[in-house]
């Protein structure tokens, strides 16, 4: 079905995800896995097969690629388009209309069905991926996970024979993952060919029929579902793999061993428009504790975050630190956020700018200091965005520390990293629990949860759940909420 | 209370008649006459709030350019009505494309462009600049959290106090956002089949209807009441 013939190929203008001699060759009704590092081209063969590649991403390219009898390099879009559905990473920017029915459409439009064609195919489409409940829906006030499914659906409706999926886990929590499995069987129960593109491996265990690997933009072995998923866990490491069965992964990090409670929260009620979204919030947190912050989507966490922080305005608690109660502008000043995105809070020319930004008599010397422990010295001359996610994640961390701020929350850090940045960015977390500061951790990725946090808060119906120490004792708490002990077994 | 639906190429047309009523423009009041036709339609279509914030804004500008005629003199007055004629030209285009843009789909856009029989190369950026625009709200909402987290306020005060940094820090952050966002969009696009050569289908149906055509008799008339 999908034939990639001693393929090469280099972006213009950059060497980063660059391939070299890529054979590949899928049949129909198989679901490949391409796994590796960030950077290491596996996206880079996603757009191959799609047709991104040569059309939209300029660069130099030999070898054939045949998809379907089709060679992509001379076949228009349009046509490729047909045949391969693709669905990104990145919700949010997948979609072209306001309501639900008019995106699931989109391409059939685009192929000129006729009105009474779409129509039914809308009905089946919806059915099958089980969002009935989407439909006539405002697709702004659709959370990340419904978001992929409506985007999944309109690639799903125009029937093509083969799909290809670009990290599609990465923003995604624990629940739509589960069902981003549960359509990826239901594509290979309807004979279709699939390409997938992902750093989490757990959720794919009897889904692929092979895994490819690669490094340096070569592929080193290819793998059967086997041999993947019985992987000793220091090859995988070493290969810079995530978990590949999450019940395995244990809370690594022994308690924090300062008791004294300095940040405290009182009572808390956080409103959203007219709504209570979180009721009765009481807890404390000491210095160098580090919080996972966990719930299921829409449970509120994002707000609870902000409203630490002093973004989010309407509540009615009463929030303590070092037994002074402190306003929301108060807790501005010493709280930060590190946010999803960051490139939203990167505003300089250089990182070196960057480092000292708005700040009144900024320090130099621990401005550098700072940005040499953070590994970011070699660049600071450099535009924050041309920088890799995690080193304007660093960046953004540094700045913190720079402002001496003593309370950060994490957004989502790890979203779409492989190993080797999850680690860095725990090793990062832990560092700054070391000086004293106290973090929470708002995130849906449990390999990150017990590699780094001694604690979670589990938000869900409006409420805190729950407020426990992680250890080897508590973890099964963590596993039903991931539900590990049940699909995943 | 259920708004009008009005077909994008009547919106169109609209924003045609609006911009060369301005060019012929006879007097200030006229223009203010405009902008209060606008308002209504723009009630009418389900944007109230938004088109009443605009209107209050162009009063206040409107204001501001007939105080200063009567109070001012020599270089100020100048200064001032220039500003507010300058304003006060672009004014009623700006408030109609922004009605346009909140009430329009993407879908019917697209459809309304094919059956005007406009090339696809300028349907589909055109398409994507469409949809883009409501995500800047979103975007805005987290570069104002890292200001405020920065300390370098996002408002009025903040803007007089400290121009360049406050410029700096939304227009950086928003234009990285939406080089990449236009992008990844771009991509979804053409992966989806958005160049077919083939006539686009839409599920939501265009047409004409009776709203069209008192549409577009109000602005017409209103229009030609320039030349009484």
């Amino acid at each position: 079905m999908i034939s990639i013939k001693n393929v090469n190929f280099s972006y213009s203008g950059t060497g980063q995800g660059k391939i070299e001699n890529i054979n590949l060759d899928i049949p129909k009704g198989n679901c490949v896995l391409l796994c590796g590092r960030s950077g290491c081209g596996k996206t880079t063969i996603t757009r191959l097969v799609n047709g991104l590649i040569p059309y939209f991403y300029e660069g130099n390219l030999s070898g054939t690629v045949t998809v379907d009898g089709m060679n992509i390099a001379e076949t228009p879009m349009y046509k490729i388009a047909e045949k391969v559905g693709s669905v990104f990473q990145n919700p949010r920017s997948q979609f072209f209309n306001t309501d639900t029915d008019s995106e699931i459409a989109f391409g059939m439009e685009n192929m000129a069905w006729p009105l009474k064609k779409m129509l039914g195919r809308i009905k089946e489409t919806t059915k099958d991926i089980n969002i009935e409940n989407l439909c006539e829906r405002n697709i702004a006030q659709l959370s990340g996970g419904e978001k992929q499914k409506v985007a999944f659906a309109s690639v799903y409706a125009m029937t093509p024979d083969i799909f290809v999926l670009d990290e599609p886990s990465s923003s995604l929590d624990v629940d739509a993952i589960q069902e981003l499995r549960n359509l990826l069987l239901l594509l290979k129960n309807n004979g279709k060919t699939i390409l997938i593109s992902e750093h989490r491996l757990y959720f794919l265990k009897g889904v692929i029929d092979k895994a490819v690997y690669i490094e340096g933009g070569k592929i080193q072995v290819e793998y059967t579902p086997e041999e993947l998923f019985s992987l000793p866990d220091d090859e995988r490491i070493e290969k810079g793999l995530r978990s590949l069965d999450l019940i395995h992964e244990l809370p690594s990090v022994l308690g924090n061993k300062n008791e004294k409670s300095c940040f405290q929260v009182n009572r808390e009620n956080i409103m959203w428009g007219k709504e209570e979204l979180l009721k009765n919030i009481s807890f404390t947190a000491a210095k160098g504790d580090i919080i996972g912050v966990i719930g299921h989507n829409g449970s509120g966490k994002t707000t609870f975050s902000r409203t630490i922080c002093g973004l989010h305005k309407y509540h009615t608690g009463e929030y303590l630190w070092n037994n002074k109660k402190v306003d929301d502008k108060q807790r501005l000043k010493f709280c930060y956020m590190v946010m999803q995105n960051v490139s939203y809070q990167l505003f300089s020319d250089t990182v070196e700018k960057e480092s000292c930004f708005g700040i009144k008599n900024p320090d130099k010397d621990l401005a550098n200091q700072t940005l040499k422990e953070l590994g970011l010295s070699p660049y600071l001359t450099r535009h924050p965005n041309t920088l890799s996610g995690g080193q304007k994640q660093r960046l953004a961390v540094a700045v913190s520390m720079i402002c001496h701020k003593d309370l950060l929350v994490f957004d989502e850090p790890t979203s779409g990293l492989d190993f080797d940045s999850m680690c860095q960015v725990s090793d990062l977390v832990k560092k700054l629990a070391a000086q004293g500061k106290v973090l929470f951790i708002v995130t849906h990725d449990y390999e990150f949860l017990t590699l780094t946090c001694n604690r979670i808060l589990h938000f869900d119906d409006a409420q805190l759940v729950e407020d426990y120490k992680l250890d080897s004792e508590s973890v099964h708490k963590l596993w039903s909420f991931f539900d590990l002990e049940g699909v995943y077994k | 209370m259920k708004y009008i639906h009005t077909d994008p190429r009547t919106k169109l047309f609209v924003l045609l008649i609006c911009a060369v009523a301005i060019t012929i423009s006879p007097s200030l009041y006229y223009e203010g006459g405009l902008v209060f036709v606008i308002l209504l339609y723009g009630i009418l279509s389900g944007k109230p709030k938004y088109s009443i914030i605009m209107a209050i804004i162009y009063g206040g500008l409107l204001g501001l350019a007939i105080i200063s005629n009567f109070y001012l003199s020599g270089a100020l007055r100048i200064m001032f009505t220039t500003f507010s004629d300058f304003i006060g030209k672009m004014f009623p285009c700006v408030m109609m494309g922004g009605i346009l843009v909140g009430t329009t789909q993407a879908s019917e856009f697209m459809a309304a462009l094919n059956h005007m029989h406009i090339p696809k190369n300028v349907v589909v950026p055109v398409t994507v600049m469409l949809r883009y625009i409501p995500m800047i709200q979103e975007d805005w909402g987290y570069i104002k959290d890292s200001m405020k987290l920065r300390d370098v306020a996002p408002s009025l005060k903040g803007l007089i106090k400290n121009p360049s940094q406050t410029v700096e820090c939304i227009y950086v952050p928003l234009m990285m956002a939406a080089s990449k966002m236009a992008d990844e969009i771009s991509a979804a696009a053409v992966t989806r089949g958005i160049e077919n050569p083939k006539p686009r289908t839409c599920v939501k149906q265009i047409h004409f209807c009776v709203q069209d055509i008192i549409v577009a008799v109000v602005f017409v008339g209103y229009f030609l009441t320039a030349f009484l």
